[in-house]
């Protein structure tokens, strides 16, 4: 059984990898080891108003990832300044730390250029520190998504890890839920979504 | 496996998919569940249920002749069809069909500018282009044209226009359907035809002059089901030289009938842009409890005891923002002009000024733009707000826009306001109320807009707003006032609010296309259009 001392090193290492099959690849320690590939994304997309978003991107953005900042959690100028022209030449993946409105937004979109949300993870504070997690992905990355349940307030960083590691050409989709404790209520008691764009299977 | 059309056999169904996939290829029909979930409205209050309207297939074609081979073979084999644009019309349906088992023939594809004249101001577009897409093919180009989108602008401008969709900036190009300038429609037989000055072989006007000779046709293709649309002209404004607005706001309740009076009279006679009203005192109730009080007692408050308060606490009843666009002396004259005639007509009017900007802006300008739509920006902002409340737990999963039609003035503003807030007040709905100012898109004409809930969790929401629907078209219908679009589930509802001289409109729209369409091919329901073979079905 990892700890969270453990796993929060391991979530660190794992930050640190230029290529892993995800935090939840295999098990926590499949982080390191795993062969699985992961998706290369073109962008990270966060909402930086807020503590949660700037801190997913932080860790996106060490680990060597393209990070944007949206602007009031508009994604507008991401969209026509950059988005749309790199998907017309070639449709690539994305992922982000976003409220609703931009995934939804996004999600549309990718769906004219042959893409599909592969990954996601909605989250919502259930009070008293309590935060939901509901992850939908491949099977491969969220095997070991019990492991987040140790995470407490750092359960964004952890997530950030992950999603910008998400494993490819994965098979089955799944879904799971997790509890973590410990960790500030979501501003305005709003639900977040982490998640990755990428071309269809 | 494919949800088939009602009547329709596996064996026609199959058959008809195979001369679909002979025509645009076999990776541009979709068949499979997950491709044809895409085509779900995402914000149907019916989701997940039974009577949730789903497509059985979709097919996107490249080419006119490309949709007529669709067309002749969805004929041969009696399928349905129902054409999108590109789908984003969330709250009016999106890309989800009236008739449940409809092939989407899907114009995303045919996405191509095929002119744009800044010198004519206007473009000529298919189906697939968005208004990002225009707006970004204007500045590359450096044209001295702007576009009028709608918010959000992702949308399509054949499509936004064929819904009669509406935009931010001057009146004349706001109407979205008013202003486009002919259109090519493939007819349910097959065939090609061009409207107005496009029925002339090597017409040099086509999309200057929109009525030809003999019947404007034009307008059937609009909330219709005639035909499919594969292009269609758009007139386009010329790029102002500034922009200015201010605000004007009036003490008393009563006074927005006068300052209906002067704003019209100020658009009308082309001084302004669209007018946005707003009412100060309605958004000073979140933190004055004597004035939730007061507004929340039986029976509703009085027009003195509002005014008594306003007074009291300095704060208007209405304000409105005026637009002004031109030449910067003109526009700065104008301005003045309205503060004149206001001021000297209803006492205790107080102005200030808005933005002001000189174009073209720079990069830094636009991005700190607050209402692009307003300056032909498209946005796609309206997606970051939308906040939760105990009313409207899941403010994402969407909402039903009722949209009725009122006269342009200030005492249908007064009555609508009452008339349909005690049917939200009956249903439990937070929305509309005594303070709710219209939409102001239309010309000549405005909106009492609200956005009903919608909840993907709880069939209770969904139900509440479903039935606060229908009693508010029937509201509507009794006071003189119908709606001008609608989602889906409600085009039989609203339809049927037409229905003077024992619904000889929508008898005769019937006949029309029992004649033009007599397979029933196209867009089934839309508009509250059946055919003859499915007007048994009709909802309303």
């Amino acid at each position: 059984m990892t700890n969270r001392r453990e796993f929060l090193q391991i979530g660190l290492a794992a930050t640190a990898l230029p290529v892993a099959g995800g935090l939840f690849a295999s098990g926590a320690n499949a982080a390191v080891a795993s062969p699985v590939r992961s998706i290369p994304l073109y962008k990270v997309l966060f909402d930086d108003r807020f503590a949660e978003g700037k801190a997913f991107g932080e860790v996106a953005s060490n680990l060597g990832m393209a990070c944007h900042a949206m602007q009031g959690g508009d994604v507008t100028d991401f969209w026509y300044h950059d988005l749309d022209l790199a998907w017309r030449a070639e449709p690539k993946p994305i992922a982000g730390f976003t409220r609703h409105g931009p995934l939804f937004v996004l999600e549309h979109l990718g769906w004219d250029r042959g893409l599909r949300v592969v990954f996601r993870a909605e989250h919502r504070s259930l009070g008293d520190g309590v935060i939901e997690h509901r992850l939908s992905g491949p099977a491969e990355s969220l095997s070991a998504a019990a492991a987040l349940a140790p995470a407490g307030s750092d359960w964004v960083r952890l997530m950030a890890a992950s999603v910008t590691q998400c494993a490819a050409g994965c098979s089955q989709p799944a879904e799971r839920t997790v509890v973590t404790r410990g960790a500030e209520r979501l501003p305005d008691d709003e639900t977040f979504y982490s998640w990755v764009i990428a071309p269809k299977a | 496996m494919a949800t088939l059309p009602a009547g329709v056999s596996a064996a026609d169904f199959n058959a008809a998919i195979t001369k679909f996939k002979a025509a645009v290829g076999e990776k541009n029909v979709f068949t499979s569940d997950d491709d044809v979930a895409l085509y779900r409205d995402a914000y149907s209050p019916m989701w997940g249920t039974p009577q949730e309207l789903l497509a059985s297939a979709a097919v996107a074609p490249d080419t006119v002749e490309q949709v007529q081979a669709i067309v002749r073979a969805a004929n041969e084999h009696k399928i349905p069809l129902y054409p999108i644009s590109t789908g984003k019309n969330v709250g009016y349906g999106g890309s989800a069909p009236n008739l449940h088992g409809s092939v989407v023939v899907d114009l995303k594809r045919m996405n191509r500018i095929l002119e744009v004249d800044d010198r004519r101001g206007f473009a000529l577009v298919e189906p697939g282009v968005a208004y990002f897409d225009l707006y970004r093919h204007i500045q590359e180009k450096k044209l001295k044209v702007w576009i009028d989108c709608p918010d959000p602008g992702w949308g399509s401008l054949i499509g936004n226009s064929l819904d009669h969709g509406v935009g931010y900036t001057f009146g004349a190009f706001r109407d979205h359907f008013g202003s486009h300038c002919g259109m090519e429609v493939v007819l349910p037989n097959g065939e090609v035809m061009r409207t107005g000055m496009g029925a002339l072989p090597g017409a040099k006007s086509w999309q200057d002059y929109k009525y030809g000779f003999g019947p404007y046709v034009d307008g059937l293709f609009g909330q219709g089901n005639y035909g499919i649309v594969t292009k269609m002209g758009f007139w386009l404004m010329p790029e102002p030289e500034a922009y200015q607005s201010g605000y004007v706001s009036v003490p008393k309740r009563r006074d927005i009938i006068s300052l209906v009076d002067h704003v019209n009279y100020l658009e009308h006679i082309g001084l302004i842009g669209q007018p946005n009203y707003s009412s100060p005192l309605g958004r000073a109730q979140r933190n004055e409890p004597d004035l939730r009080a007061i507004v929340g007692k039986a029976g509703g408050p009085s027009d003195d005891e509002l005014d008594r308060f306003g007074a009291s606490k300095g704060i208007p009843s209405w304000e409105v923002q005026l637009q002004f666009y031109g030449p910067a002396k003109t526009v700065a004259a104008n301005w003045e002009y309205a503060r004149e005639r206001i001021g000297a007509s209803i006492p205790g009017s107080t102005f200030r000024d808005g933005h002001s900007y000189r174009f073209p802006l720079t990069a830094e300008q636009q991005a700190a733009v607050e209402h692009k739509v307003a300056l032909g920006i498209p946005a796609m902002s309206i997606f970051s707000i939308g906040a939760r409340s105990e009313l409207n737990p899941s403010p994402t999963d969407g909402h039903l826009w009722f949209a009725p039609i009122i006269p342009k003035t200030g005492e249908a503003i007064l009555e609508s306001q009452r008339a349909f807030a005690k049917v939200y007040q009956e249903f439990g709905l937070n929305v509309g109320g005594i303070f709710q100012t219209p939409a102001t898109w239309i010309y000549r004409a405005f909106v009492m807009i609200v956005g009903l809930p919608v909840s993907r969790s709880n069939k209770e929401i969904n139900a509440k707003s479903m039935a606060a629907f229908k009693r508010v078209v029937e509201v509507a219908a009794e006071n003189g006032w119908a709606e001008y679009r609608s989602p889906p589930a409600f085009a039989d509802l609203v339809a049927d609010s037409y229905s003077y001289n024992d619904h000889a409109l929508r008898r005769f729209s019937e006949q029309l296309k029992d004649a033009v369409d007599p397979n029933g091919i196209i867009a089934a329901g839309r508009g509250g259009i059946w055919p003859k073979h499915l007007r048994g079905g009709r909802k309303a």
